[in-house]
Formats: C-alpha cells, structure tokens, sequence
C-alpha cells in the first residue's frame, strides 16, 4: 500500500515534470554467452518483458553481461549499458529489475558511486530497485562449488552450481559476508543504499513436473542445505536481507524470471 | 624547502571523490565479523576408488545420490541389507540427457554401495533430514599477511557431541590450487580445530578450505560430512598509520597517514557511530568515502564528515583504507575519541 501511495506520488511528480520512465533489466550469473544480447533476452524471456513493459509500451533495456565476472566488472558493463541508453533517449526516471546475481551487480554500483563517473549518473535516475531472489547474503548452492571443487560433476549439477569462476566466487556466504561489510551498502549495521530496493524472494521448488530442471533444483535445495524456504538457488533470508519485502513467490530460481509459473510480470508492471 | 619536502613527505592523493552520509535515526553500526560465516553440511562427497563407492547412511531420513559418471545409467546402488532393487529407490530424470538422481525415502543405517561407475566418478550424497550435522567456519575472514587462520569444525548428533571422529581440511588458492590434507585435532565435545600459522602461498584473493570428516557416532552409526568456507587473503599492499579527528562546528575531520607500497586507485572509509549503550551496540552516526589514487610511499588522507546534528561528545570510528585496483581490505583500525 505504502509503495502505490509512494508510485502515485512519483507518477504525479512525473507527469508535472515531464519525466521520462523506462525500465532496466538485470540477468543474474551464468555463462558468458551472457554478453550477447539476445541470450540475455531470453534469459528474461519474451513474455516476462512484454509484461513488465505494458506490451512493450514502456521503454526498457536489457542489459547484457559476462555471466562468469565479479560484481564490479558486470557493474561497468552494465553501467555503460544503462548511462548511454539512459542518455539517447532522455530517460529520468528508471525501475531497474533484476534476477539473482543482478540485484548483486545493481548494489554495486549504488553502493560505491564514486568507483566510476557513470555510476552517480544512473542512480541520481533510478526510481527504485525490484530484486528478484538476489543473494545478499551468499547462497549456499554457490557453496558447493567450494564444497566439491576437484570433483567431476555432470554437467547439469555443474550448470546449477556454477563452474568455480569469479561469479560463483562472488556468490559464496563468505564472499558475500565479506563484500557486504567492505563494499556493498544496505545489510543490517551498513550504511543504507542510496535507492530503495525491493526484494521478492522465492519460496518454491517443485513448480513443474513437465520440466525435469526443477528436479535438478529440489535436488541442490537438498544437497546444499539450504535453511529455511529457498527457490533451489537462494534462500529467503539472504534475498530479504537487504530492501524491503515486496512480496515472496512460489515461483523457483528457475521460474521466477519468466513469467511462466505463479507469474509476477503483472506485479511488475503496477510500477508504470 | 619546506613545502617542497612536506609535498614529498606526504603525497596529495590525485583524482578524489567524496562522498558522505548518515545512519538514519534508530540504526545500528555493526562491527565487521571476525570469521566466515558458519556453514552446516549434511552431505558427503565420495570419489570412485576403483572398488565402487560406499555411501554410509546414518538412517535419519532419506538420502539423495547425485552419481556424477560419463556413464551413470550402468551405476548400481545396494543397500546395507544387499538389495539392489529396492523399491524405497527412486530415480528422477533432471535433464535432458537422462541424467538420474536416485532419492532414498527413508535409509537403513549403514553402508550403501555405488557399483559400475567409472574411474574418477564421484557421488555426492545428501542426508536432508539427518540430526548428524558438520558446521564449519575459518577465520579471519579478513586474513592480513601474518595472520594465523584457524579452522573450525563442530560435529553434532542432534544435541550430542561426536568425539573420536577424524576431520581434515583441504586448503584451495584462490585459482584452485589444493593443499595437502591438514587434521584437525579434536577439542572435545564434538569441537575440532587446527591453526595454520602460514599458507603455503602468497596468492591473494579467495582461498576456499574443504572439511571431510568420518566417524561413527556414540550410538555407533557410521556417517561421513564434506562442507567448505572461504576467507580472503588480503594482499599487503597499503598500511593505515597514525589516525586524528577534530571536530569543528557539525564537520567531523579525519586524517590518517597511508603508507602505501601498491601505488593505485583506493578508498578511505570513514564509520562514525556512538559509545555502546547498556547492551553493547553502536548506533550510527554518519560515513564517508573518499576514493583517490595514491602514490608509492607515504600519503595523507582526509575527509570531511557532516555530523548531522550529532552530538561532538564521545564517538567512535571505523576507519578502512580499501583497495580499489584489486579488491581488498589494505587496513582497518577502529578509535574511539572524546572531544
């Protein structure tokens, strides 16, 4: 309720000042076909766009990155993505929507805006930040790639775990405990971040017996011990623990990106 | 002279950028954790000796077997009573290539057996529900060069201690390198530990540790745990030296003296938060950062802090020089002042 009020009163403000709003999207880690748009797209998928933009009638971007890099090197992909388009087509006002390992890469770069000039830039424009199952707090899936490195492991545990690169290195609870009490802003006794962020955690990991990948992802659950509810990748104590809760989905990691299972594009889309 | 030596005894830090901030009312300043944060397994990783894998079940629950084999549909699995087609196994298909994990509903204590798996093959096995646990954690997150690590490892049976069992840890370098198997010796009451006073490399960045413990709990089951942390080797690249703050009006000014042997991009932070109150904790007060390239040799670094209205009483500082070429804590040292 409070975040209509808080859209009303910036739709409004807009209007009055004739703000321009667009929408950015933010992939999560993976491979670094990431760096090609149209895997990015499809990463979000179609329909999760379509939906989000009102049928396309919101500008947005999709921004496209190395999958397998830190935090920071995705941050200055990304930042170079966001500052041109943001600036070839007037855009003032920006929602940024990130998946998992996005809502790591947009803290980056709202936590340290001093780390590049384009930074600054960006966030004097965004509106706020919906994250959607990023792991503020590590997940304990990228654990296991710490946990059975020098183990031959097939290649869709491997996909799930994610090869020991820099992103899963990022990812770890370690990792991420130390980056959140040097780098990152936003977690419980740090300085706040400079935007709100709203985070939508999952809770679900059985969504769809046609789809064998959500045994795969039940199955790390299992393996890597998550606590509490997770979506087979993040747990929700480590999505909630920067930002505000918006709501939580019983959508799974690899779900609640696509629009296809207990969708949330709709819920998206109520901020244009 | 004199300016000219004061300009070489204390180096301007090029091309810097503030920025300040303050702890909105009611929020609390936290102190970095000393360690990694504490892990807890209840799974196992086996590789293929030649002789198949045993897999031992402590028989709280079910198990789930991820056989990771070029060729893992020939795998057989036998249960500690040497049934091989037991109906309480099932097989879920996870991609599109076949690839199966067997799920146990609920398992006999005791050992089951991997069979017709190829060389290298490993299986990774998990206890979801088990009351056996491993939970583990290495420290200081933040290694500086120096630093000792300690690891850590806790084995439960519920509220029980396991003693007696044998727990070893792998060290990794940050680009995968593993060390020799390190044994952790055993405190009591289920607690186990090593100190390592020096790695056996330099490599900075992320070290991951892998524990492996075995053993057979007081009421005689057999179990085996496998869990893992990380902690940053810090690269000795700058020193924090002699820290001053004065306030004057609502600015809190701070300076610190960097010795600096990586010349390169880095950023002086600044925490202010207050005195504990009765139950320890710190509110905070305000921050601020200060990126700047500093020179080979000796800097002076300052930054400016609007107080916000706070009180100039008591206060406390955290102050950090971070590393921006090559991420990493360069130093931190914390002060409390009085004015």
């Amino acid at each position: 309720m409070k975040r209509t009020a808080l859209a009303l009163v910036l739709l409004l403000t807009a209007v009055v000042a004739e703000a321009k709003t667009g929408v950015v999207f933010i992939h999560g880690k993976g491979g670094t076909d990431l760096a090609s748009s149209s895997v990015a797209r499809a990463y979000w998928t179609d329909d999760m766009i379509k939906t989000t933009t009102k049928g396309y009638t919101i500008p947005y971007l999709i921004c496209s990155y190395d999958g397998t890099q830190y935090m920071w090197v995705a941050g200055n992909t990304v930042a170079g993505q966001i500052y041109n388009w943001m600036n070839a087509n007037a855009i003032d006002d920006i929602v940024i929507e990130t998946h998992s390992f996005g809502g790591i890469v947009i803290r980056w770069i709202m936590s340290n805006p001093t780390y590049d000039s384009r930074y600054q830039p960006i966030i004097n424009r965004i509106r706020w930040v919906n994250s959607i199952a990023p792991p503020n707090k590590g997940s304990e899936a990228a654990d296991l790639a710490g946990t059975l490195s020098g183990s031959w492991l097939t290649g869709w545990m491997m996909d799930l775990v994610g090869q020991k690169n820099n992103s899963t290195t990022n990812c770890t609870t370690s990792s991420m405990s130390y980056y959140n009490q040097y780098y990152l802003k936003g977690t419980s006794g740090r300085p706040a971040l400079p935007k709100t962020v709203y985070n939508i955690a999952g809770y679900g990991l059985w969504n769809d017996f046609a789809h064998s990948e959500d045994y795969g992802l039940a199955t790390l659950s299992g393996i890597a011990g998550m606590p509490g509810e997770d979506d087979g990748m993040v747990s929700q104590y480590s999505a909630q623990a920067v930002g505000v809760v918006w709501f939580t989905t019983e959508a799974n990691h690899h779900h609640n990106r696509r629009n296809d299972y207990r969708k949330i594009g709709a819920s998206l889309a109520t901020d244009f | 002279m004199k300016p000219i030596l004061v300009t070489l005894l204390f180096a301007a830090p090029l091309f810097g950028q503030t920025v300040t901030g303050k702890f909105a009312a009611g929020e609390t300043y936290v102190e970095p954790e000393r360690n990694a944060p504490a892990a807890t397994s209840r799974m196992f990783v086996r590789a293929n000796d030649g002789q198949g894998v045993d897999l031992p079940a402590t028989g709280q629950g079910g198990m789930i077997i991820v056989i990771n084999d070029r060729m893992p549909k020939s795998a057989r699995l036998r249960t500690p009573a040497g049934d091989t087609s037991s109906e309480s196994i099932q097989h879920f298909a996870v991609d599109a290539q076949g690839n199966e994990v067997l799920h146990i509903t609920n398992t006999i204590a005791g050992r089951y057996h991997v069979s017709d798996v190829g060389a290298g093959a490993s299986v990774v096995a998990a206890e979801p529900e088990s009351r056996l646990t491993m939970t583990t954690t290495v420290g200081p997150l933040s290694r500086m060069p120096g630093d000792a690590i300690t690891l850590h490892a806790t084995l439960r049976d519920g509220d029980d201690a396991v003693s007696g069992a044998q727990v070893i840890a792998r060290l990794a370098t940050p680009d995968g390198k593993e060390g020799d198997a390190i044994a952790l010796i055993d405190k009591g009451n289920g607690e186990y530990e090593a100190v390592i006073a020096e790695l056996p490399s330099r490599a900075n960045g992320f070290w991951n540790v892998r524990y492996d413990a075995g053993g057979v709990t007081a009421h005689g089951v057999e179990f085996a745990r496998t869990g893992s942390n990380q902690f940053m080797n810090e690269r000795l690249s700058a020193r924090l030296g002699r820290i001053n703050s004065r306030v004057e009006g609502d600015v809190l000014h701070v300076t610190a003296d960097a010795s600096v042997m990586e010349a390169g991009r880095y950023r002086f932070d600044v925490i202010v938060a207050s005195t504990p109150d009765a139950n320890g904790a710190r509110q905070g007060v305000a921050w601020g950062e200060a990126a700047q390239t500093l020179e080979r040799g000796r800097n002076e670094l300052t930054i400016d802090i609007p107080l916000a209205g706070h009180s100039a009483g008591e206060m406390f500082l955290d102050v950090r020089l971070l590393n921006l070429d090559s991420m990493g804590l360069a130093g931190r040292k914390t002060i409390d002042i009085h004015n």
